[in-house]
Formats: C-alpha cells, structure tokens, sequence
C-alpha cells in the first residue's frame, strides 16, 4: 500500500512538475513575417503629379531613373542620354553619361566631368558646378568628388560651393553625416570635416605593414567609427568620440586579407556594426564589445533598415543573386529570401521593400503575421 | 686594350646610373603624356601624370604588393570613383603607385605580388589615358613621377602668354604698358607645355617656372612634389595652393612683387621635361 501510495505521489509530483512548467516557462510563438505586394509600376509609362507631401523613392534601372511616390505614383521618369554632353553643350560619344541620384536631388554628368546642373526631383535646378568632378548625394547634402579623388567640395541649399578639402591622399571610403563627412584615405589616414570645410578630427590607424582604410562607417549619432583597414595583417577598430576627437574603443585583427572596398555598416541605433568578412558579415556589438556572425558570406551588403521589433535587414549580393536576410542582432537570422535573378534596383523605406525588375517598379510591405 | 676596357667600363657604368635613376619603366606603350605633374584642371592641380596608350594595356612600372583595387567605378558605399577602376601597389621604399583611368572589369585582381612589367589591366576607352600616380607614405606627399621614369620626350617649347601685372581687379598687360605706379602687384602668366593630347580644359604643366626681377631670381618653381595639409594640398615646397595658383581664365600666379621706382625688367623662364626652354622678357617705367 506504501509502496503505491509513494508510486502516486510521484506521479503526481512529475505531472505538477509538467503542468507548471507547460504555463510558466511557455513563450509564446514567434509571428511569421511575410511580403504584402502593394503595387507595381511601369518606369516607361507616363508620369504623374503627386502631391507635395510624398515621399518619393529615387529608382536606377538601366539607362532609365527616377523618382515613384510611396503610393505608386511615377513622379519622374528619365532616360540617360546615349552620350555625354560636351561643354559647348554639344553631344560628345566619348563621354557616356551617368546618374548621381538621392531622394532629393539628381545630376547627370559625362565621364569628362564638363559642366553639372543638379536638379531636384520635380526638375528645379539645385546648383551649377564648372568645376570637374562627379556629384555625389548622401545624407541631404550635394557633394562633388574631384577628378583625383582626392578632394571633396560641399554646395550649399543656395547653389553655392560651401567649402572644398583636399585630402592629403587618395579616398578609399567615405561616409557623410548631418554633422560631419569622414574619409578613409589610401595612406591609412582617416579625416573628418566639419559642415564648414575645416578639419575637425585625424586619426592615423598603423598596426599594419600596408595602412590602408578598406570601408567605414560612422554610427547614426556621429559618436562612433567603424573601420576595416591595414593589410598584413587587417584590422577592425572602433573609435568612439571623447571629447572633440575619436579615440580607439575597441579593435581586432582580422583574418581577413581584402585588397578591395570592404562593405561595412551600423544598425540604425549604433549599437551593431555589420562588416564583411570570408566566413560570414561579421557583427560587433558595441554595446558588449562582443562579435557575432550572419552566416552568409558577402562582400557587398547594405543595412535597409531596422524593423520596429528592432530587427536588421539586408541586403546582400552573394554569388547566386541578391538575398534579403532579416536578423534578429546581433547575428541570428530570422529569415532569408533569395531575389529573382533580373532584379537590379533594391530599396527600402521604413517598413516597404522596393524591388526594380526591367521595367517595372514593384513595393511590397513586410508584415507580421 | 686598356682603352677600350675604360671604354667599355664607362657604358655599363653610364647605363647602371641611368637604370638606377629611373627605378620605374613606363606603364603603357605610349611616349605621349596628355597631363604632366601639377598641370591645371579647372582650378585644381593634377597629383600625377595622364599617359596615353597605344594598344590600352598597362603594365607595372615596377614591382610591388598589389595592396588595393577597384574593379567597378565606386566604392562598397556607392561613393564614385572618378579615377574609374583603379590599381595600387606598394613598392618596398614604401612608395606607393596608383594606376587609374582603368576599364572597370579588366583589372588583375588576382595578383598580389607584381613584377615589373606585369599586365594590371586596360586603359578604360572613355579616359584620356591611363592616370598614374606615386605617393611617398614616408614623407607623406605625391611625387612627381618622371622623377623616377625617362621623362616624355618633346620636341615642342613650352608657352608663355598674357604676362600681366595684377592689382586687385585691375590688370596691366606686360608688353603693352610701359609704365605703371609705384606698389606691390601679382605677376601672371598664362604658361603651359603644348600637347596635342591635352584634354579640354586643362593646362598641361611644364617642369620648371623661374621669375628673375632686374636680374635676380626671385621664384623658382619646380614641379616635383604635393603635400596635403589642413584641408589643402601645397604645391613647390613652398605652400601653393591651387586657390592661390590659379587664376579663373587658367593664368597662374607668379608671387607678388613691391616694384621701387626707376626701370624695371621681368623675366620668366619656363622649362619642359626634355629641356627646351621659353623665356619672356618685359621692361617698363616703374613711377
């Protein structure tokens, strides 16, 4: 009888056990994210007025770029000329033409860095340049990279050359802030330069046979750099603003060896750096000093954005085609999605990936369900 | 014997000295340069040489750790690279050489140590050739580099035109005036080394400027290094920068001069890579 009444009470004993265990440590089941499509839009068709509030969406597609509204509207639709334009304004088959293009300004220009009108996407000119270079827009703020790549000029609202920096050698990487503009340079220097065009920090990163700045990144408060640099061997450095200048927070070698740009970038809260590296994009946790790893080797990547459950996502060219990976940071991958092979053109606005196949612009909106 | 064994001694020994000389062999097939050393682009000097080329292959003008490139004409962030793609080696008096202009696609990526005369890729069809640079991480500066390789042959002079006298908006043309008031005043000059290859809208340096003032050599310009510094690049050793070289219609700035009362003579004195040589000679009534 004892001995049954024991066998009971550990019967009972387990399924209690079970019981609270199967209510207290349950969690509840992770909601699955799918793509919503919302529209497509033909690039070849004509365009529309928008309203003045809209967001627009600059797009590159082949000879073909523009600007679409949030809602699917095509607010502009142009066509690269065949040719460049010489300065005479004569067409020149010499000087084939190319596109700097951001949500708020575009500018054509030829391979012989003649005369450049920029102009916002409603076509009202921004600024005219005689200077050679090639225009570069980031950040809300109108650049232009001289023939040598060895000096930046800035234009302000009103059309004019704010300031222009010669960089004692030649850029290797480049990030632009509201505040400031950083360059990685060719002899392992780094600079930044204030929105006056005046030096306001140098850093010198040695540690290396070869200093070199192979990508950085500047964190979205301004307070952080990441860098890739040096060869034999390469290293990774994080330098955090103390004071007026950036000081070395953290660094590691690297068992990389890249002779090319290395992509490299902050989430958006500046806490994760994503770099890549042969077995994976790398992840540094600024916050732990720690790193981690998204097991897809890249060498291109881009950080769209950060989703509001504080998930990344990229963008990731990898042999195969281009890849949206969401990651749950540091490094573990809530899903992966191979592109159609043919898509050119990946962006992405808050929570809405747009997508550019031949002709066509398509958003669709993750969404959790 | 003994004779010709001097004799013989003399050429290895010459030939030696000029091997030495110049460390570095030309990377295209072309004797044409378009662009020299610190030749004017729109108010901005150039950091190295354009060469042309005739069947658009480059090849290493000497060995080093192909230590950086760029196969497609931007970097990882979409930054444009104007130089197109680009390959750079390190050279091991820690000389750096940049090979720009190249036609994205061709580069030898794959190589990682270079010997002389190495392929590294095509002139890219759109440029006016090949851009070639050195830069001296010792020293920290650009390096003109027929310094280190046989200077381009020409049989051209260089050109000296419009010489005038500036005060601030006001310009007294040399040859033309012959007397002008007591002060200090900039000399300019329009002056370049004629090519036929120049791009348009450049001024295509010569190797030397020299400034006598009734007699005496007042400015000596030699092109032969760039160093960057707070944001400038300066020119000549001695802190010219292009803001300060440079004129809006492409004269350059020959320094500034307190002309003393009495008569006064100006002479400049321009030199090209292979030697020819272009004087301009002024005298006027200084009151």
């Amino acid at each position: 009888m004892n001995e049954e009444r024991r066998r009971l009470y550990v019967v009972m004993l387990v399924s209690l056990f079970f019981l609270v265990y199967l209510f207290a440590a349950a969690t509840p089941l992770r909601s699955e994210f799918v793509l919503d499509p919302r529209w497509v839009v033909d690039i070849l068709g004509e365009a529309t007025t928008r309203s003045g509030n809209e967001n627009l969406v600059p797009f590159r597609l082949g000879d073909r770029f523009g600007y679409i509204g949030e809602n699917g509207s095509l607010a502009a639709s142009m066509r690269l000329p065949s040719s460049g334009v010489s300065f005479e304004g004569k067409a020149d088959d010499d000087s084939p033409s190319d596109v700097a293009l951001s949500d708020t300004a575009f500018a054509v220009y030829s391979s012989d860095y003649m005369r450049i009108e920029a102009k916002a996407p409603d076509g009202s000119t921004l600024f005219l340049s005689d200077l050679p270079g090639i225009p570069y827009f980031s950040n809300d703020r109108r650049f232009l990279v001289s023939p040598g790549m060895d000096a930046i000029g800035e234009y302000r609202s009103d059309g004019y050359l704010a300031w222009n920096y010669e960089f004692p050698a030649i850029i290797t990487a480049f990030e632009a802030t509201r505040e400031f503009t950083v360059a990685g340079l060719m002899n392992g220097m780094v600079e930044g330069v204030d929105r006056n065009g005046a030096r306001n920090f140098s850093f010198e990163t040695g540690g290396s046979r070869i200093p070199v700045i192979y990508g950085l990144a500047v964190s979205g408060s301004g307070d952080a750099i990441a860098l890739v640099c040096g060869l034999d061997r390469q290293r990774f450095i994080y330098l955090e603003r103390k004071g007026g200048d950036f000081r070395v927070a953290h660094h590691r070698y690297l068992d990389s060896s890249y002779r090319s740009p290395v992509a490299i970038r902050f989430s958006a809260d500046g806490r994760f750096a994503y770099f890549a590296q042969p077995e994976g994009i790398s992840v540094f946790d600024a916050k732990k000093r720690s790193f981690g790893s998204v097991p897809f080797v890249s060498t291109n990547f881009d950080v769209l954005t950060e989703g509001g459950k504080g998930f990344v996502i990229l963008s990731s060219s990898i042999p195969e085609g281009r890849m949206i990976i969401c990651v749950d940071p540091p490094g573990r991958v809530i899903f992966s999605h191979l592109l159609p092979s043919g898509i050119s053109f990946v962006a992405m606005r808050g929570e809405s990936l747009y997508l550019g196949i031949d002709d066509r612009v398509a958003r669709l909106d993750f969404k959790e369900e | 014997m003994r004779r010709r064994f001097r004799r013989a001694l003399a050429v290895i020994i010459t030939t030696s000295l000029v091997l030495a000389l110049y460390a570095l062999d030309w990377p295209t097939d072309s004797g044409s340069v378009p662009l020299t050393f610190g030749s004017g682009n729109r108010g901005r000097f150039v950091n190295g040489v354009v060469i042309a080329s005739k069947d658009g292959t480059v090849r290493a003008a000497g060995t080093g750790d192909l230590f950086f490139y760029l196969e497609k004409p931007e970097l990882a962030d979409g930054f444009p690279s104007p130089l197109r793609a680009i390959v750079a080696l390190e050279g091991a008096d820690g000389m750096t050489s940049v090979y720009g202009g190249l036609e994205p696609g061709t580069v030898s990526s794959y190589l990682a140590t270079v010997e002389k005369d190495d392929i590294l890729g095509r002139v890219d069809r759109h440029s006016a050739g090949l851009y070639f640079s050195l830069y001296d991480r010792t020293k920290r500066r650009y390096v003109n580099p027929f310094i280190f390789m046989a200077p381009p042959k020409d049989e051209r002079q260089p050109a000296i035109r419009s010489v005038g006298l500036m005060q601030g908006m006001k310009t007294w043309a040399l040859g033309e005036t012959k007397s002008v008031r007591q002060g200090t005043y900039e000399l300019v000059a329009a002056i370049e080394d004629p090519d036929d290859l120049r791009p348009s809208g450049t001024v295509r340096a010569p190797y030397r400027i020299r400034v006598f003032l009734d007699g005496a050599e007042r400015l000596s310009y030699v092109y032969e290094t760039s160093e960057g510094r707070d944001g400038s690049l300066t020119y000549f050793g001695a802190g010219v920068t292009a803001a300060g070289f440079w004129k809006f219609d492409g004269r350059v700035s020959l320094g500034s001069y307190l002309l003393n009362r009495g008569k006064t003579s100006v002479l400049i004195v321009v030199k090209d890579y292979s030697g020819n040589e272009r004087e301009a000679g002024f005298t006027f009534q200084v009151e």
